[in-house]
């Protein structure tokens, strides 16, 4: 039975996804309004450029909806959702900006002097999406996934096909330059 | 020395002996340290918490084309898609199109009225109706004079070429040219207005199906603006004649060579010279254009510059008028069916039956 069109904003997410399911277009629609903004955030922090960034954003949802039969209701959908953009983006990411190329680079010493950031450091949210997108390839995808995904050093090796060590290193370099960045646009900001 | 007692004498000799390192040392290897990117577990904890809170609700609103991006290319199948893409062009094709199949109709149909036939001939106007009916006129034994020309026309038509049963009826109409085809088809009568009275009579009790169709001349003599009248009478009235039909009608010479088949059997047919009103039953049909019964001078006068503002043949001025329509559609504007055709906007039809009138009209 489609959903009622009155009741579309109200509507529970196990409804949602069932709809959709179904392949019912507004359904489709709405869960596309629901996690579209949330998603291309993701995408963004793996992507430098916004029309790579969509571009994941566009493939990785034609992916949920073809997949979403499959889907047996276990853990969080939003989770869910996640982890197929951020696979796109990660595809995207080799299509776009090659990863091995960028493993060794920065690692020069001037780039990775530190200054600590401060606690009560306040960067907004594109602040922060900019520093990411200054990072190198390696540095930036290395960092998302251990400290914002919560990957382990073994599933990052796994998933970028690289060693544990180059894992840790990267997550290293990332975060000492981004210690170094964060001081220095907390002072601008300042 | 035997080489077992140089062993033992390294072995005490060293053995336990520290050397106490450079100072600068140490210092040189907590900044290897530093630079290797171990920085506190405490400073790394911060860092990874600024950005996952900074982040982890943060929404970037979408362009609003990826939605039609992503149902366009990936969740629909393509024969919707281009569908959505090509419908526009269809519904503006398909409506030029219905447009001049529209205008081609109109036209076959208003070229086909102007050839002999009594309602589209007593049309007014169009230079190729006048042109058909002066065709007529030339064939035919009535020789009209300018004002009268089609309404004589199409009177005598029916009566020629439809045989006994198609005769003349003098209809219920105030005046009009009533009494004129009553004297075409009786000749040479003197009293026109006892003729025309019998005439009618005659038709009413032979139940002749009579049809009339007539152009109203002379604005005093009618009652109504129709620029075209077609009377269908199953049983006419007998109401007598109007106040104009004792006189002699200018318009409306004798036509001397006049010779109906069923004239004289009219004529000689006894009949009341007046027969009860709730007697007859009468279905008058007239067309005018407008909306409104305008006064009859306006009438005239309009139908007069209908047919006076413009001489190109019809065909040129119609297809002008579509090409017209065409621009519109382009530009966007509104668009005229009655100016695309040279019809006017609005056609009134009304019935009078009896003591009951109908009226409709018609919008282009």
């Amino acid at each position: 039975m489609p959903l009622p069109f009155s009741t579309l904003s109200a509507v529970t997410e196990a409804d949602l996804i069932a709809a959709c399911q179904r392949g019912e277009p507004r359904a489709q629609r709405l869960l596309y309004e629901r996690l579209a903004g949330l998603m291309l955030t993701v995408c963004r922090r793996y992507l430098k450029r916004r029309e790579d960034a969509e571009e994941a954003l566009l493939l990785g949802f034609a992916q949920m909806f073809r997949a979403l039969p499959t889907y047996r209701g276990e853990g969080s959908f939003e989770g869910w959702v996640r982890r197929i953009m951020v696979n796109r983006a990660l595809m995207e990411l080799r299509r776009k900006e090659p990863l091995t190329l960028s493993f060794d680079d920065f690692a020069q010493p001037e780039n990775l002097a530190t200054a600590p950031a401060t606690a009560d450091t306040q960067l907004q949210a594109d602040d922060l999406l900019a520093l990411l997108a200054e990072l190198p390839p390696g540095y930036r995808t290395v960092f998302n996934l251990y400290a914002l995904e919560g990957y382990g050093h073994q599933e990052i090796a796994e998933l970028l096909g690289i060693s544990e060590g180059t894992s840790k290193s990267q997550l290293s370099k990332a975060r000492a330059l981004l210690q170094r960045r964060v001081g220095q646009a907390a002072a601008v900001a300042y | 020395m035997l080489p077992e007692n140089i062993d033992d004498l390294f072995r005490d000799g060293l053995d336990g002996h520290a050397t106490p390192p450079d100072p600068a040392l140490w210092a040189r290897l907590a900044e290897a340290t530093d630079a290797a990117g171990a920085p506190p577990a405490a400073e790394d904890a911060r860092l990874d918490e600024l950005f996952r809170a900074g982040l982890a609700a943060h929404a970037t609103p979408p362009g609003r084309h990826l939605w039609e991006r992503l149902e366009d290319e990936h969740l629909r199948p393509p024969r919707r898609r281009r569908a959505a893409a090509w419908w526009p062009q269809a519904l503006a094709a398909a409506l030029a199109l219905l447009l001049v199949a529209g205008g081609a109709g109109l036209l076959w149909r208003y070229a086909a009225g102007s050839r002999p036939g009594p309602e589209v001939a007593a049309r007014a106007g169009a230079p190729g109706l006048r042109s058909a009916a002066t065709a007529q006129s030339a064939a035919g034994p009535l020789r009209p004079n300018k004002t009268g020309e089609t309404t004589r026309q199409n009177a005598v038509a029916p009566a020629a070429a439809g045989g006994p049963k198609d005769a003349l009826a003098t209809a219920a109409a105030p005046a009009t040219a009533a009494p004129q085809v009553a004297q075409a088809a009786t000749s040479q009568a003197p009293p026109r207005t006892a003729r025309a009275a019998k005439t009618a009579s005659l038709a009413a009790a032979e139940n002749i199906f009579s049809r009339r169709a007539t152009r109203s001349v002379v604005p005093a003599s009618s009652g109504s603006s129709a620029t075209k009248r077609a009377a269908v009478s199953t049983s006419v009235a007998a109401q007598p004649g109007p106040a104009r039909s004792g006189a002699p009608d200018p318009l409306a010479p004798a036509p001397r060579g006049a010779k109906l088949p069923d004239a004289g059997a009219l004529a000689v047919a006894p009949a009341p010279v007046a027969a009860p009103a709730s007697a007859v039953a009468v279905i008058e049909v007239e067309v005018r254009r407008g909306s409104a019964a305008p006064a009859p001078v306006a009438a005239v006068a309009a139908a007069d510059a209908f047919s006076d503002d413009d001489d190109r043949p019809v065909g040129r001025r119609v297809l002008g008028g579509l090409l017209r329509q065409a621009r519109h559609v382009v530009r966007g504007e509104r668009v005229s069916l009655a100016e695309a055709t040279g019809l006017p906007e609005n056609l009134t039809l009304q019935a009078n039956l009896g003591s009951r009138t109908l009226t409709h009209t018609i919008r282009f």
